[in-house]
């Protein structure tokens, strides 16, 4: 297919894209702006418009059991039309770029704006919205035009050098690239466009005895595939599977515990996702951020200016931070959640934030963010460490109690008894059952903090839609007094 | 492994054999039935649905949006359709009266009574309480007593008959202090069938009854006697406290509470916030913003009002020398979504919100000399729009009230001022407004709630209702209202023929 000309009236299947190898994978912004005049041709002048034309690419390849099983090449072009007018609201989508299919998808939006309920809040949202698009540009050429034939290459060395030793492995290397522009046309003839642009690359393996004796894990997230060294992380994984070889079991209990990123991650993220001030504010529910009610001014209240954490735990979500990343159509701003331990920010919706603080600057919930590190590597903290355990991820975690946030899980891909300084010996899995806020106030050392891959979404607060974003979680490792293994467990 | 293969595959022909067999007896889901099939019924509760569903079904064929329409006090009297009345007796009609066991009266004697069949009813209850054991006889009553007074049309003599017995718990003639449910039970009953010189008659006994009823009523609590006692005996004296208002609001107040003590050991005004405000004086209201849809003047050069809608320099209110009603709107008829200005309105604020608006242009309606103000204040938002300033606040709910619910009259809008939690809350604290400060009634103050205040021609309430005003209410205001504007034409005429 030609890109250059989408347009003809010709109805092309989208399903030819894929096959055409002469196509461009995702769209330029001047073939993207071509499409996005031709579509507000098929309107009338009034009310407002917006067009989301977005586009990707993705490709990766898979192996499992030493075998590599797949190698993947997908794309797609989405073309998302939002009509505002006269109070009524109508959106619809496609992925058919021809005039006919355009035309088709206008007027369904158009129908929908006609016939639909009144809003006329969106209609003023635009008159005097405070944000704009960021126009997230997270590009890496190297990234995008990747070579197959060097991951296979280094698949291929992983493989063999499992295969050496009689382990196994498995894993996924991929990259991604999109675009999207955002074209808005508002009800007074205002034209405006963002044009967005984001790679990201991927690698994640797990090397393991055939027996399940030992298992090892490693993986990488971002936006450019030189900075990812695949041969760095596969013997990472290879050597947590040999180091966690022949575990020996030890009881359970309170010990102190150095959790690497995987596993600090997966405690904040339960934390991250409970900082909402509209559920404790409107005394609707008790939270672990519901701060009381207060009757001489009859208003419940979070924690917002309490200390809730560690004084060494600075929490935020910057999406201009390309550790972090976002989707480049989503428009967040910037949120500090938690600085010096004092919860200073928490997510926000529109109602709250318009009905409660009279203002529309609200921070919409997101679940990628970033905690600050020192300059401590890992290997530093265990050899401060008298006796304790290292682990290196969470799994299969479980809120029990909102209230408290008091969570259980299991340990995976590799747990070890430190003595003295060294790891001595690799020890079986457990069960643990534990409340993140109290780890993080429990905390000894912090080390250096590093991404951790991580599929999430992202919100757009315009028009309360869903992207899915693969976004990063950027954590430290911890080492944390008294955490608390109930049980042992089997599972490798 | 072979084991198991072969196990799941004779599991499998197992089953496939067994679906073909029991393929025929299978029980399929069956709707129920809901088209009346009277030849086919067994059962007296099957009657008494069927009966009762015709009697919707022809009901609803007609049904207007009631909320809106002006109450009709006599709607229990009305009989039921003919063609419920037929269904029912020929669903009866194959059933011998006498031999339906008494735990299954709380279904039949409905019937019965939808059947148009009483003289049969009459002959069964008072064959059973002759027979039954005493145990068990007040519950009878007590049922028998509740079908009575909720059949349509109420049946007022079987309910006379009933308690004119001697084994009746409910005595008509009860000594001082005795219990009221019988007369309460009367009164309402025979009013409910437009009978209300039985009702007063009954209610004079009850006043005869020199007692503080409220501590000694067994059957009715202190809430119950404020909900059915109260209104009850107001309603039935109405033309006695007609009488009472075209004396003076002074005198209707004044008739109100010495009933009120009679009745009650409560103090008069700690009891009834609505009757606080009576003969107070209302005082000018204040506010920041003025609408009207009644005058003819332009609306300022840049607003964004519709047509009808105009600003307004007419900022004496209440205005004397007229009847006037004022609407406080407080949030619970708060315009929640903002479709407005496209007329489109997407459903929030309540029926009740109608009702005041359709009470207040039947009362517009029915007295043009009427003023009509409506009083509320900003809040900061509408629905999810971004936030607004105060002045676009007041144009959309001046639209609103003006407009959309039609209600003729001014508007007044105060400004809403607001400070900020400290900190990171920042959450915004609404403070009071002019008029919540201000506007002291009696030593009441007025404008925190809903509330429905009509206030005469110098300035004196002479009703007032907390809430939204109920529609048993709305009769009795048009005859309070009707009252005040009669004695305010004579008063004009006499004006003139001086």
């Amino acid at each position: 297919m030609n890109i250059s000309s989408p347009l003809d009236d010709n109805i092309v299947d989208n399903r030819q894209l894929a096959d055409d190898k002469t196509a461009p994978r995702i769209f330029s912004k001047s073939v993207a702006l071509e499409v996005a005049e031709l579509a507000t041709k098929f309107t009338d002048d009034s009310g407002y418009i917006k067009i989301t034309i977005s586009s990707w690419w993705g490709g990766g390849q898979r192996w499992s059991r030493n075998m590599t099983l797949m190698s993947s090449d997908q794309r797609d072009v989405t073309v998302k039309i939002q009509r505002r007018k006269n109070g009524g609201r109508g959106e619809a989508q496609t992925n058919q770029i021809d005039q006919a299919s355009l035309k088709g998808v206008v007027g369904i939006a158009d129908y929908y704006a006609t016939m639909g309920e009144g809003n006329r809040a969106l209609d003023r949202m635009m008159e005097q919205a405070t944000w704009t698009p960021l126009g997230l540009n997270v590009w890496s050429d190297k990234t995008f035009n990747a070579n197959i034939l060097n991951s296979a290459a280094a698949i291929k060395r992983t493989i063999e050098k499992a295969a050496g030793d009689t382990l196994q492995s498995a894993g996924y290397i991929g990259t991604t690239g999109s675009t999207a522009l955002v074209f808005i046309r508002d009800e007074w003839g205002r034209v405006s466009t963002e044009w967005g642009e984001v790679t990201e690359a991927t690698c994640s393996m797990t090397v393991r005895h055939p027996k399940g004796l030992g298992s090892g894990w490693a993986a990488r997230t971002y936006f450019d595939i030189s900075k990812i060294n695949i041969d760095a992380i596969a013997t990472r994984a290879y050597e947590k599977c040999k180091l966690s070889l022949d575990p020996i079991r030890i009881e359970p209990g309170r010990y102190t515990t150095i959790l690497e990123p995987p596993a600090v991650g997966e405690l904040f993220k339960v934390v991250v996702a409970s900082l909402r001030r509209r559920m404790p504010e409107s005394g609707r529910k008790e939270t672990p951020i519901f701060g009381g009610h207060d009757r001489s001014i009859g208003r419940f209240y979070s924690k917002l200016g309490w200390k809730i954490l560690d004084e060494r735990v600075n929490l935020y979500h910057d999406p201009k931070d390309p550790l972090v990343g976002t989707h480049p159509s989503v428009m967040v701003n910037r949120v500090d959640l938690i600085t010096n331990g004092v919860l200073t920010a928490a997510f926000n919706d529109y109602t709250h934030e318009l009905i409660e603080m009279y203002e529309l600057n609200p921070n919409i919930q997101r679940s990628s963010f970033r905690v600050d590190g020192t300059g401590m590597t890992t290997e530093e903290i265990i050899k401060s460490t008298k006796r304790g355990i290292l682990v290196s991820k969470l799994t299969q975690l479980q809120v029990i109690d909102q209230t408290s946030l008091l969570s259980t899980g299991l340990t995976r891909d590799g747990v070890w008894l430190i003595e003295n300084g060294a790891i001595v010996k690799s020890i079986s899995n457990f069960r643990w059952v534990e409340s993140p806020l109290f780890v993080f106030n429990n905390i000894d050392q912090i080390g250096i903090e590093e991404p951790i891959s991580s599929h999430s979404w992202s919100r757009d607060p315009l028009e309360y839609g869903f992207h899915l974003a693969q976004t990063n979680i950027v954590v430290p490792t911890i080492k944390v007094r008294d955490f608390n293994f109930s049980s042992l467990i089997d599972a490798i | 492994m072979k084991y198991q293969l072969w196990k799941h595959l004779l599991a499998g022909i197992i089953g496939l054999a067994s679906v073909g067999s029991s393929g025929a007896s299978q029980t399929l889901f069956q709707r129920p039935d809901t088209i009346p099939n009277y030849s086919a019924y067994k059962y007296t509760d099957q009657c008494l649905a069927a009966v009762r569903r015709t009697v919707y079904h022809i009901g609803i064929k007609d049904t207007i949006w009631y909320d809106t329409a002006s109450y009709d006090p006599l709607r229990n009297a009305k009989p039921i359709p003919a063609e419920a009345i037929r269904l029912g007796r020929l669903c009866l009609s194959r059933m011998s009266v006498d031999s339906v066991p008494v735990k299954e009266y709380d279904i039949f004697i409905p019937v019965l009574l939808l059947a148009n069949r009483d003289d049969d009813v009459n002959r069964i209850v008072h064959n059973t309480l002759d027979t039954i054991a005493s145990s068990v006889k007040n519950s009878l009553f007590s049922m028998v007593i509740q079908a009575y007074s909720r059949a349509i049309p109420r049946r007022l003599n079987l309910l006379e008959k009933l308690l004119a017995r001697d084994d009746s718990p409910y005595k008509i003639t009860a000594a001082e202090g005795g219990d009221m449910l019988a007369e309460v039970l009367l009164a309402t009953t025979a009013l409910d069938l437009g009978q209300s010189q039985y009702a007063i008659t009954v209610v004079t006994e009850i006043l005869k009854k020199d007692g503080k009823y409220a501590s000694k009523l067994p059957k009715i609590d202190a809430k119950s006697m404020k909900s059915q006692v109260y209104p009850l005996v107001i309603e039935v004296l109405t033309d006695q406290a007609m009488d009472s208002l075209a004396v003076s609001t002074l005198a209707y107040r004044q008739f109100l509470e010495n009933l009120w003590n009679r009745l009650s050991s409560r103090p008069f005004l700690e009891r009834n916030e609505d009757l606080a405000y009576i003969d107070g004086t209302l005082p000018p209201i204040k506010g920041d913003f003025w609408y009207t849809n009644l005058s003819e003047e332009k609306s300022a050069k840049g607003s964004t009002l519709i047509d009808n809608v105009k600003k307004t320099s007419e900022k004496d209110r209440p205005v004397k020398g007229k009847v006037n009603a004022i609407v406080f709107f407080q949030g619970g008829c708060h315009i929640q979504s903002e479709s407005v200005r496209h007329g489109r309105y997407n459903g929030t604020g309540g029926t009740g919100c109608w009702r005041i608006a359709a009470m207040v242009n039947r009362l517009k309606k029915k007295f043009p000399e009427l003023e009509v103000t409506i009083v509320s204040k900003t809040f900061g938002s509408i629905g999810s729009a971004p936030p607004l300033t105060p002045q676009d606040e007041a144009d959309t709910l001046a639209e609103y009230f003006l407009n959309f619910y039609k209600i003729p009259g001014v508007h007044v809008i105060a400004k809403t001022d607001f400070v900020r939690m400290p900190g990171y809350d920042r959450r915004r604290l609404d403070l009071e407004v002019s008029y919540e400060t201000d506007l002291i009634v009696n030593g009441t103050s007025l404008g925190h709630r809903d509330s429905f205040l009509l206030v005469d021609e110098i300035g004196h309430v002479f009703h007032s209702n907390n809430s939204s005003p109920s529609k048993i209410l709305e009769p009795l205001l048009e005859k309070k209202l009707a009252a005040v504007m009669k004695r305010l034409s004579n008063v004009h005429n006499d004006d003139a023929n001086e």
